[in-house]
């Protein structure tokens, strides 16, 4: 069960990067850092390292699906609000039981959520959340667990009252998750999703998952990069 | 070589031990039997740790064997092995906590000596510390307290130090000879409401230490009677446990913690 979870957690994670809202606390712009302004349109959410979904199994102990690949693209307007999710990939997933893992996201896109421009010494420059719960996600895993002989179909969405969060960098800021990546990133660590209801649904599904994994994040197209402003 | 004197219900424990963590049944609306499952025995979550990402499991094993050297044991009788996993949502890492492994004694011999009535041996499987899960495998080391009027109160064949390490599978073994492949049974579920799984795990590729303590004050005069009956120490490759099993789990949100 676990093992969907984890699934779950990646995509999610990805969806919060390409959704964008104004906060009413803070005043935040995303800005382009070719043009020095204020950005509306798409953008590019690439893995930097793998992304990790993790979940428990009945009897079985944790399920962990590891992800080469990450992509997704959302759209953004340069005061955080009105995003969405558009696309959604993860491949090349495998996972602890010897086998492969399909993911696949539907309902897109996703709309709601937020940009905060909220920065921390020694840490992010803002956080990306999508609102919970939220009916329309549904990340659905396929997980061939080779040694115990059991292929798992799970669903998973956003059920709780706690928001998805995903940390932000600028690509200036000495504390981002991958020094060796130049660009603007982000960071998913340990964000849950929930099983969600669906006839599909096999009995060893993990009831929740987590997800972990660095992103950088680009215009598309142009590849340029973003700052997270005041 | 195996020892002519064959002792079924120490091995036959052991088994139903391991067999345990695997899985966890509950009563369902089949024709299959299931036992029922108890979670008082739960350990508790460690500081910090969020329910909805720990589980707790309960095993019961009840059929198979355990062949610990020369000694064969059926499993007859049921050993229950409750246990937790839980992972760190940020780091992935696993832990899993055992809450405890519960048996009956079994018979090992009708007389360890060839006297039926008063050097009859009984066996007792005890979880000696350490118990992981890695895809799909079950470790876990147990030992053995045998008991019998001469052999003292302290009469063990392996210790937390020096135990017998099992790590059972679904799948089909790869032995040191002289044993052969032996394959389990995949888990299936038998109930959905609660549910309850069926499998049965195996492993022969493990070795047996020898005998310890055992004798007047555990002072160990008759270790080498317990090692010549059961041959031990016994390398790999002589030694068998097939453990079939039921397994209930609820995470500790499902609990209430």
């Amino acid at each position: 069960m676990r093992r969907l979870s984890r699934i779950a957690l990646p995509v999610l994670g990805a969806g919060v990067l390409t959704l964008g809202t104004a906060t009413a606390a803070l005043a935040t712009t995303i800005v382009d850092d070719s043009t020095g302004l204020g950005y509306n349109g798409d953008v590019a959410v690439t893995n930097i390292n793998n992304t990790v979904i993790t979940g428990l199994g009945p009897g079985i102990g944790s399920i962990s699906v590891t992800c080469t690949s990450a992509a997704l693209t959302a759209g953004v307007v340069a005061n955080g609000s009105s995003g969405s999710l558009k696309a959604v990939s993860l491949t090349g997933c495998t996972n602890n039981y010897g086998g492969s893992t399909t993911i696949s996201v539907s309902n897109l896109p996703y709309t709601g959520g937020s940009v905060t421009h909220d920065p921390v010494a020694g840490g992010r420059d803002g956080y990306l959340t999508i609102d919970a719960p939220n009916a329309g996600v549904d990340v659905r895993a396929v997980l061939n667990l080779t040694s115990i002989g059991k292929t798992e179909i799970c669903h998973y969405g956003l059920t709780t009252t706690t928001d998805l969060v995903i940390d932000l960098y600028n690509k200036t800021n000495a504390n981002r998750p991958v020094t060796g990546n130049s660009h603007s990133q982000g960071a998913l660590t340990g964000e849950k999703l929930q099983k969600i209801s669906n006839p599909e649904n096999t009995p060893g599904c993990p009831s929740t998952v987590t997800a972990n994994g660095k992103y950088q994040v680009l215009t598309s197209p142009g590849g340029n990069d973003l700052t997270l402003a005041p | 070589m195996r020892s002519p004197f064959r002792r079924r219900g120490l091995v036959a424990a052991t088994a139903l031990a391991l067999g345990g963590a695997l899985f966890g049944a509950v009563p369902a609306a089949s024709a299959e039997t299931i036992p029922g499952f108890s979670f008082s025995k739960c350990p508790a979550l460690p500081a910090g740790a969020d329910p909805e990402l720990w589980m707790c499991n309960v095993a019961v094993i009840n059929g198979g064997h355990l062949d610990l050297g020369s000694m064969v044991q059926n499993i007859t009788s049921p050993i229950t092995l409750t246990y937790a996993v839980g992972f760190d949502g940020e780091t992935g890492e696993q832990t899993v906590l055992v809450g405890a492994l519960e048996s009956e004694k079994f018979k090992v011999i009708d007389g360890i000596f060839g006297d039926p009535f008063f050097t009859a041996v009984y066996a007792k499987p005890e979880y000696a510390g350490f118990m992981d899960l890695q895809g799909g495998d079950i470790l876990i080391n147990l030992k053995f307290k045998l008991s019998n009027p001469k052999l003292g109160s302290s009469c063990y064949v392996g210790s937390n130090g020096d135990p017998i390490k099992l790590r059972m599978i679904f799948g089909t073994t790869n032995p040191p000879a002289p044993n052969q492949p032996i394959s389990g049974e995949f888990p299936t579920e038998v109930s959905l409401d609660p549910l309850v799984y069926k499998a049965t795990i195996v492993d022969n590729s493990f070795a047996v230490p020898q005998a310890r303590n055992c004798g007047l004050l555990g002072l160990g005069s008759l270790n080498w009677a317990v090692d010549l009956y059961a041959g031990l120490p016994s390398r790999a490759g002589n030694s068998a446990a097939v453990f079939k099993q039921y397994l209930h789990s609820k995470t500790y949100a499902e609990m209430g913690s």
